[in-house]
């Protein structure tokens, strides 16, 4: 069975019915033919016990999941943006300027991850924009298996563009691959300098930085190019943008960013998979 | 607390293994957790005692075997030990390192009457 949501153990749900694409999620747990099972007894019978060896990674569920999602996004060249941040970094409001900059210039569709209610959501779908909300109740990320549900659950378009706000918390989501096209982080100027030494692994995964609420900077002792370079340090390749979702500046570059991402989303069937890197071995030199 | 879920998701792996060779209870789990995957051992403990109840793995132990976090720094172009992902080459000081080993959390065995 399915412990996450108990939707049953038959490995097959019916997609809803929608009048654009639809996506179906297999639910590759359970009787999965695709996860390599291999239980087999491993002899060193202590007494009445029996050993079996299984040799499962236990996150290779979530990749499975993530690589299914991530194949139907560029089947459709559908841009799906994972966003991450600290609780409070400005992540839905960015979410509502970008959505109101764009004025309805491409489809567009957001999925909101809170602990509690469905706030985010509202305030997105108050925008005229489909909104799913996922609460995660003890859970502190998304995981690629909420986002397939909600998948099921929006009306999708081709070519759409959709808006995945992750869990607020700089640690866990960094773990869990949703199948994202790009990884957005989002760093307050209220934060600190130093956020990206003491948690390197979500900014070292960030396609793009954000450094929200720049228009708090002349309040702040905030020093920017120290900031820049903890980035830097920990992340040599990803972009940097800073922006103020307040007061608009660097929100026309951080259209552009979106625009290059669809326009970029037709040559990238062959991009390597999040997981692949992590475990890539470094080939000397 | 993400601990939670990996707990479920052992659990789901457990259930399918059981069920395919027809087992009806496990006593012990040996999971392979790296140093560097993120996993946070007193605390999948705790959730796995909670997420168990009712499962083929209801008060299971679980054996942990650590697995030591491993990178290659690309400044000193060599492997090197690192105890978290966040700390910075042994030898040169550096950040610019990539993991290479202690990112797993594994099911490797399990042991049943
Ligand atoms: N000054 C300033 N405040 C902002 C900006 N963006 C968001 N905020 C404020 O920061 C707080 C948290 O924003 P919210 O979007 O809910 O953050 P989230 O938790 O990351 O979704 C709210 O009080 C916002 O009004 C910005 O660009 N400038
Ligand atoms: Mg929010
Ligand atoms: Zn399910
Ligand atoms: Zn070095």
């Amino acid at each position: 069975m399915c412990v996450e949501c108990g939707c049953g153990s038959s490995g097959k749900m019916p997609a809803k019915e929608h009048k654009g694409i639809a996506f179906s999620h297999r639910h590759a747990h359970g009787n999965d033919d695709t996860a390599p099972s291999k239980a087999t007894p491993s002899g060193g019978t202590t007494g009445e016990d029996r050993r079996f060896s299984v040799e499962r990674e236990i996150l290779g569920r979530n990749n499975r999941l993530a690589e299914d999602n991530r194949a139907f996004f560029k089947e459709h060249g559908i841009i799906a943006l994972n966003i991450l941040s600290a609780p409070g970094s400005g992540k839905t409001t960015l979410l509502e300027q970008t959505i109101l900059s764009l004025g309805g210039s491409l489809p567009l569709a957001v999925i909101e991850g809170d602990q509690e209610t469905s706030r985010d959501a509202d305030r997105i779908r108050s925008l005229g924009v489909p909104a799913v909300q996922v609460n995660t109740n003890a859970g502190c990320h998304l995981d690629a298996h909420q986002i397939a549900h909600s998948l099921e659950e929006l009306s999708l378009s081709p070519g759409m563009l959709l808006i995945i706000e992750n869990i607020g918390n700089l640690v866990c989501p960094a773990l869990f691959d949703l199948g994202e096209t790009s990884r957005v982080v989002l760093f307050s100027v209220t934060e600190g300098e130093d956020k990206p030494l003491k948690y390197p692994q979500i900014f070292r995964g960030a396609d793009l930085v954000l450094l929200t609420k720049s228009d708090l900077l002349p309040h702040l002792d905030f020093d920017t190019a120290k900031a820049m370079n903890y980035l830097r340090s920990v992340n040599p390749s990803g972009e940097i943008l800073p922006l103020s979702a307040r007061s608009g500046e660097g929100m026309d570059r951080w259209v552009a960013w979106i625009s290059a991402q669809r326009e970029g989303a037709g040559a990238m069937s062959e991009s390597p998979t999040r997981s692949g890197e992590a475990h890539g071995t470094p080939s000397g030199g | 607390m993400h601990e939670l879920s990996l707990a479920m998701s052992l659990l789901e792996v457990c259930e399918e293994e059981a069920t395919r060779i027809g087992v009806k209870k496990i006593k012990t789990l040996i999971v392979e957790v790296g140093e560097l995957s993120g996993v946070s051992v007193p605390a999948l403990d705790s959730a796995f005692g909670i997420a168990s109840r009712g499962t083929v793995a209801e008060g299971a132990a679980l054996s942990i075997r650590n697995m030591p976090g491993t990178g290659w720094c690309l400044s000193c172009e060599r492997a090197v030990r690192i105890q978290d992902p966040f700390r910075s080459c042994p030898d040169c000081g550096g950040s610019r390192i990539l993991p290479t080993g202690g990112m797993e959390f594994c099911l490797k065995e399990f042991v049943c009457d």
